[in-house]
C-alpha cells in the first residue's frame, strides 16, 4: 500500500477492513458507513445514510430511522471531544444483532465538525496506573528533548535538582569557550557530556583526547602532537585538550600540561574529567596559593597542580552518582529503553512498575553505563512489550538491600573505653571543682586517691 | 555543696549528651507486600547520622496502634508509619491513621498510595497523612528531609 496525502488510500484501507466504521455530519446525520457496518447490522448501508444519527430525535415508524439513532453518540461528547459506547441497534427481521463497543471521536471544531465511530475493542478507560504512569514519563521525555535538543545527551536527563543545575551548568559551558571540569563518579557520562560542550562552544576545532593516568611528559607531547601542530602553524587556531582522570595525571604530566596552557595562552583549552569534586573546588581560590601541589583527601594523597586548578575552576560541572537522585532514574531508564527499542534490538518497549521498583533500589555503582548495559540487555532478553523484572541482568535483579537497622547494629563499640572517657570527665570535673587537690576530688567522688590518680595518669599515656 | 551542685550539673549535661547517642528513628510499614519495607530499608538512612539508632519493621494495620505505643512512649525516638494503601485497603486503613494522628500526635504518617484517586489522596492529609508518595523512589527525598530536620533539632533541641 502506498502512503499518500490522498484520501482515496485511506479509504481504500477502511473499506478493505472489516471493522465497523461510520461518519456523522455536522448536521448529524450519518455520512459514511463502511463494509463492516453492513456486516454486524445485516442491512443495506446505503439506505442509512442521510438518516439522522441523534439520540431522542423523533422515531418513526421505519425501523431504518430506529438503527440510525443508536448509532448517535453519547451525551458530553462536544465537551470531552471523544467517549465509548456500548451501542445495541434493535434487530432487522429475525437477525439478532450483537452488542458493539464504539469509540467516538470528535474531528474539527464548531459547526462543521464531524463525529468518526470505530467499533472494537478499547481498553483504555480503565485506569491503569502502571500505562498512566508510563505515559508520564513519556510527557517529560518529550519536553525535556524539546527542550535541551542541543545538548541532549541522555545522561544529562533528570528531573532532580542536581540535573537541573548540571543542566544549568552544562548550557552555560556551551556558550562560551573556556577551561572546564567536569566532576563525577566512574560511568557518569562525563566524557559525552564534554565532547557535546566542545562541539557546541568550539565548532570544528581540533580535540585531542588523553588518559591522564597513563601520561608522563614525554607521552603526553606525543599524544597532543596534532593539536600542538595546529596552534603552531597559525598565531589564531585554537585547540583544545581532554584529558580523561585528570586528577589521577602524574604531577610532572600536569606540570608540563599548565606549561603548555601558559605558552599557548587561551588558544589551548583544557577539559578535565575528574572523579567525585574535591573540597577544594568548593573553597574559595587561592586559599593556600604558595602551595604548588595541593592535597584534598588524607587517605589516598591525590594531587593537582594549582596552575591546572586555577584553570579547571573557571567552570566546573558536577554530575551526581544515580544513587543520590533514584528520582531520575526511571526517566533515564525510560530513555535508553527508548532509544534501544527504535533502534529495533528488541521487543522490550517499556519498563513494567516492578521492574521499575528493582532498578531504583539497585545502587548502581557504574552509575549511567552500567544502566546503559542493563536496559540494552533487558530490552534484548524481553520476550513482551513489557520489561519485567526477570529480564534485568542477574545483578540487578538479585539485589537485596541489607537491612540498615543490623547494619547500624553491627558498628563495633568499645564499652570499657566509652566506661572509661566517662569517668575520665567526672575526675576532670572533681579536681576542677577542687582546685587541683586530688585528696579532695577523690572524697568527692567515693574513690580512693591512687585510684584517681592511676586514671589520671592511664589518660595522660 | 557547691561541689555537689557541680556535679549534678555536670551529669545531666553527660545523661543530656548520651541520650542524645541513644536517639532512635523507628520506621514501621504496613503493607501486603515488601515494596516499601524494601524502599524503607534502602532509604531510610539517607543523610542519618551513625549515632542514631536506625529501626525497622513491618506489622498489619491491627498491630500497628501497639507498635506504635511501645515506641512513641520513648523520649527520643522519633516514629514514623508508613501506610500503603489501596482502593482495597484504604477504608478499614483510614481509621487507624485517624486514631494514630489522635492518639499520637508526634508519629510522622507517611501514605505509599497505588491506583487511589486524587481527591481520596486530599482526604488522607485531613486524616494526618503527611506525605503521600506514589512511587518508592520518591522516600529518598522525604527520608533526607526528615533526617535533616531530626539533625536540626539534635543542634537546637
Amino acid at each position: 500500500m502506498t502512503a499518500g496525502t490522498k484520501i482515496r488510500n485511506l479509504m481504500r484501507l477502511i473499506d478493505s477492513s472489516d471493522a465497523p466504521m461510520w461518519a456523522i455530519g455536522p448536521s448529524g446525520k450519518l455520512v459514511y458507513l463502511s463494509a463492516g457496518v453492513a456486516a454486524w447490522l445485516g442491512v443495506d448501508v446505503d439506505q442509512l445514510l442521510d438518516r439522522r444519527a441523534v439520540a431522542g430525535s423523533p422515531i418513526t415508524n421505519d425501523p431504518l430511522d430506529l438503527i440510525a439513532a443508536t448509532l448517535s453518540p453519547p451525551p458530553g461528547l462536544t465537551q470531552r471531544g471523544t467517549a465509548t459506547l456500548r451501542v445495541q441497534p434493535s434487530s432487522m427481521a429475525s437477525r439478532r444483532v450483537s452488542p458493539l463497543d464504539v469509540r467516538f471521536v470528535r474531528v474539527g471544531r464548531g459547526e462543521s465538525a464531524v463525529t468518526l465511530a470505530i467499533g472494537g475493542q478499547f481498553d483504555d478507560r480503565a485506569v491503569d496506573e502502571e500505562i498512566s504512569d508510563a505515559a508520564l514519563v513519556r510527557e517529560q521525555l518529550d519536553l525535556w528533548r524539546k527542550r535541551h535538543t542541543a545538548i541532549a545527551t541522555t545522561a544529562t536527563l533528570g528531573q532532580s535538582s542536581s540535573a537541573k543545575r548540571m543542566r544549568s551548568r552544562i548550557e552555560v559551558a556551551c556558550g562560551v569557550r573556556t577551561h572546564f571540569g567536569i566532576f563525577g563518579p566512574a560511568g557518569c557520562g562525563a566524557e559525552s557530556i564534554a565532547m557535546k560542550i566542545h562541539q557546541h562552544s568550539a565548532p570544528r576545532e581540533p580535540i585531542a583526547t588523553v588518559d591522564g593516568p597513563l601520561m608522563d611528559p614525554e607521552l603526553l607531547d606525543a599524544s597532543i602532537n596534532p593539536i600542538i601542530a595546529v596552534l603552531a602553524d597559525s598565531s589564531e587556531s585554537k585547540a583544545s585538550v581532554l584529558v580523561r582522570e585528570l586528577d589521577e595525571m602524574p604531577i610532572e604530566a600536569q606540570r608540563h600540561l599548565s606549561g603548555l596552557l601558559t605558552s599557548f595562552g587561551n588558544r589551548l583549552r583544557l577539559i578535565g574529567l575528574c572523579s567525585p569534586k574535591p573540597a577544594l573546588f568548593s573553597e574559595p581560590l587561592g586559599v593556600d596559593p604558595e602551595n604548588v601541589t595541593l592535597s584534598y583527601e588524607q587517605k589516598v594523597p591525590k594531587h593537582l597542580d594549582q596552575a591546572i586548578v586555577d584553570c579547571v575552576a573557571a567552570l566546573t560541572v558536577t554530575i551526581e552518582p544515580l544513587a543520590t537522585r533514584c528520582d531520575d532514574i526511571p526517566l533515564l531508564a525510560t530513555a535508553l529503553v527508548d532509544s534501544r527499542f527504535a533502534a529495533k534490538e528488541g521487543v522490550g518497549e517499556r519498563l513494567s512498575r516492578a521492574t521499575l521498583d528493582a532498578i531504583v533500589l539497585y545502587p548502581w555503582p557504574n552509575n549511567f553505563e552500567e544502566l546503559d548495559s542493563a536496559m540494552r540487555h533487558a530490552v534484548r532478553s524481553a520476550t513482551r512489550e513489557t520489561i519485567a523484572p526477570e529480564n534485568l541482568p542477574l545483578a540487578v535483579r538479585s539485589y537485596r538491600t541489607s537491612d540498615g537497622s543490623k547494619a547500624r547494629k553491627l558498628q563495633p563499640i568499645s564499652l570499657d573505653s566509652m566506661i572509661a572517657s566517662y569517668e575520665l570527665k567526672l575526675i576532670k570535673a572533681a579536681l576542677e571543682a577542687c582546685d587541683g587537690n586530688r585528696a579532695a576530688a577523690a572524697r568527692s567522688l567515693g574513690i580512693t586517691r591512687s585510684r584517681l590518680i592511676r586514671r589520671v595518669d592511664e589518660a595522660s599515656q | 555543696m557547691r561541689l555537689l551542685n557541680e556535679h549534678e550539673t555536670y551529669m545531666k549535661e553527660i545523661v543530656t549528651s548520651l541520650s542524645l547517642k541513644s536517639r532512635e528513628v523507628v520506621w514501621i510499614v504496613c503493607e501486603s507486600g515488601n515494596r516499601w519495607q524494601n524502599a524503607v530499608r534502602h532509604f531510610g538512612t539517607e543523610g542519618l547520622e551513625d549515632s542514631v539508632d536506625f529501626l525497622n519493621f513491618s506489622c498489619d494495620s491491627i498491630d500497628m496502634l501497639k507498635q506504635v505505643q511501645n515506641h512513641a512512649g520513648k523520649k527520643h525516638a522519633t516514629v514514623i508509619v508508613l501506610w500503603e494503601i489501596t482502593p482495597k485497603t484504604i477504608a478499614a486503613k483510614c481509621r487507624v491513621i485517624a486514631e494514630c494522628r489522635l492518639r499520637y500526635p508526634s508519629v510522622i504518617q507517611i501514605s505509599g498510595i497505588a491506583r487511589i484517586p486524587n481527591r481520596y489522596q486530599a482526604m488522607l492529609s485531613e486524616l494526618g497523612i503527611t506525605v503521600a508518595l506514589k512511587r518508592p523512589e520518591s522516600l529518598q527525598r522525604v527520608a533526607r528531609i526528615i533526617n535533616q530536620v531530626l539533625q536540626a533539632s539534635k543542634i537546637h533541641p
